[in-house]
């Protein structure tokens, strides 16, 4: 009960956050969607690593840490922290500067822009909106699975419900969804962007508090340090394999290419649009890489520590076939912490969650109303506060599409996860392209979506063997991602030297020949 | 090359640098535990996490990004300026 209460008490909390922020809303589209471009470098910092950090970063990083050793540090932490910052640096801030100057709202209004053809839009908006709904998924399922662990043995509800089984998937899914939906649909971008600033900070705070409550617990002794060398001492004994790192240098290096998809993630952009001034980027991209090792090595080294973690003179997880690796940390809080820590772990859990589905609604309701409602429209012949109307009813529908994917409980949503990664990393030639090369044409740009998608799909299809996914796919001894982005790159440059450059006119509103002409 | 250019070129460099430190696999086997705890493969690896921090920071100093205006030091005027005074 106490659980319940907490993550209860939680979600009303950010209920009223997203109310608060409507009430400075200025009541214009541009307001509710990119927040009138007022967010300052905490709040964008803030924002944008909690929009990167998905439940993966939590549960999953301790799930897999588990699985393979320390090894995942460096798989997906240091390189996350390098190339997330690149993304800001290379994309986001020159994107920034684009879009304050032409006024855009999405990538598709960039892109359009950039090529000259506004066909070009109805090629790249479904494989958008096809790569984020299954990301989306996996914050609505996660999101049911941890309100139902810890809500698993309740005596309350047992009396409320008739069983121990804790909240089922569907309720929490469903109710996460709906207090999502309540402060994005009243708070708009500012409402998502406060939210996120106060659920980063919350997970952040409590993954500390409980890495240092479970290394009490597993060494035993009272002092901090001292329980640091007991518990790996353990794991030197038991799994010793674990302490080291294993991987192929080339299946590592493909793992590289998985944290530069953040380069094309269209919730991302709309984030970086929000940015006060290109400054306020300065303090996302020198402070992300020590974020994330805040929250990843803590959970690293308790994914490790659990392989060998004893309760009552038996190993907390014995060995086991059908293992769910991602229950790793939920049953690590349960049964080496007390009730109220249980409960603010969860919401932390959550947290990490919502801040990443937030961005995700609003940004697909963008989407919809900027590239396919207005597209093409003068913007003095379009009523503002129908496209906010629009938005929200959209953002209604999306929610309603991905809540009801979820009750299929799709298997393997982790694989699929690195999937939808990997064909965001394939896009990221075509904005690097945009961004810096003059040669790039509008045949060049579509053949590589194209091949993207293809590659994709046969990848997915063929050689993996269909959905779910093998959870050890490799292509080439890598992961599929390095085989996608290279053939995106190299169908971008082909044919964009084999057809016509673009007019020198169109040009010059990207690459001016001098800083005067900006 | 003038002195700005070759501090840019240096901070590339080093993002090159910090790249193939980040691939690097020479620590990945070492059994050697870090103040008796930590394993030397993922103090490696915090080590270039705490890096990339330092040479980010470098960037934002000799290398960000020219012409990148704030926007309240933009011309009146500017397309996003307008767009925001006609739906206000």
């Amino acid at each position: 009960m106490t659980q319940l209460g907490i993550i209860i008490g939680y979600l009303l909390l950010l209920v009223l956050l997203g109310a608060g922020a409507s009430r400075l809303s200025r009541g214009t589209s541009r307001d509710f969607l990119l927040a009138s471009h007022s967010i300052g470098p905490v709040l964008l910092l803030m924002s944008l690593f909690g929009t990167t950090m998905t439940a993966f970063a939590l549960v999953g990083s301790t799930g897999k840490s588990f699985q393979l050793g320390i090894g995942v540090y460096g798989l997906m932490a240091s390189s996350s922290g390098i190339m997330h910052s690149l993304c800001f640096f290379l994309i986001g801030v020159p994107l920034w500067r684009l879009g304050q100057k032409y006024g855009y709202t999405t990538q598709v209004e960039f892109f359009r822009d950039r090529l000259q053809s506004h066909r070009f839009g109805y090629l790249l908006f479904p494989v958008l909106v096809g790569l984020v709904i299954p990301y989306l998924l996996i914050g609505v399922l996660g999101a049911g699975a941890v309100i139902n662990g810890v809500t698993q043995g309740s005596v309350f509800l047992e009396d409320v419900l008739g069983h121990k089984d804790g909240i089922p998937h569907w309720l929490g899914s469903l109710t996460v969804c709906l207090v999502v939906l309540i402060y994005v649909f009243t708070g708009g971008m500012r409402g998502t962007a406060w939210a996120n600033t106060f659920q980063t900070t919350v997970f952040m705070v409590l993954g500390v508090v409980t890495f240092y409550v479970i290394a009490s617990k597993i060494g035993g002794s009272d002092s901090f340090l001292e329980n640091l060398v007991n518990a790996t001492d353990k794991v030197k004994t038991h799994a010793p394999d674990k302490l080291v790192m294993k991987p192929t240098s080339i299946f590592f290096f493909s793992f590289l290419l998985i944290p530069l998809s953040a380069g094309m993630f269209p919730h991302l952009f709309q984030h970086w649009l929000t940015a006060r001034s290109a400054s306020a980027f300065k303090l996302p991209v020198i402070v992300h890489p020590f974020f994330i090792l805040l929250v990843w090595a803590p959970c690293v080294m308790l994914g490790v520590w659990a392989t060998s973690a004893m309760v009552d003179g038996a190993l907390l997880f014995p060995p086991k076939d059908d293992f769910n690796v991602n229950t790793v940390l939920p049953v690590m809080v349960g049964r080496l912490t007390d009730p109220v820590l249980s409960g603010l772990l969860s919401a932390g859990i959550l947290a990490a969650v919502m801040s990443s589905l937030d961005s995700q609604f609003l940004c697909l309701g963008t989407m919809f109303t900027n590239d396919i409602v207005v597209a093409g429209k003068e913007k003095s012949g379009v009523d503002d506060a129908r496209v906010v109307r629009v938005a929200r009813w959209f953002i209604v529908l999306i929610v309603g599409i991905t809540y009801l994917l979820s009750l299929l409980k799709p298997a393997g949503v982790f694989d699929l996860g690195l999937w939808c990664f990997a064909g965001f990393t394939g896009l990221v030639p075509l904005v690097l392209a945009a961004l810096y090369w003059k040669r790039l044409t509008l045949a060049g740009a579509s053949a590589s979506v194209v091949m993207m998608v293809v590659t994709w799909l046969a990848l997915f299809f063929g050689d993996m063997g269909g959905y779910p996914p093998k959870p050890r796919y490799k292509f080439l001894e890598m992961l599929p991602v390095a085989t996608i982005v290279v053939v995106a790159a190299v169908s971008l440059v082909l044919v964009s030297l084999v057809t016509m450059p673009p007019d020198k006119e169109s040009l010059a509103r990207f690459f001016p020949e001098s800083p005067e002409q900006e | 090359m003038g002195k700005s250019e070759r501090r840019r070129l240096g901070f590339w460099c080093l993002v090159v640098l910090l790249i193939v430190a980040q691939q690097w696999p020479g620590f990945w086997k070492d059994e050697t535990l870090v103040a008796e705890f930590l394993p030397a493969p993922l103090f490696y690896h915090v080590l270039i996490s705490l890096a990339a921090v330092a040479v980010w920071w470098l960037g934002t100093v000799v290398a960000w990004p020219q012409g990148a205006a704030s926007r309240t030091e933009q011309e009146p005027g500017t397309p996003s300026t307008k767009t925001d005074e006609e739906v206000a």
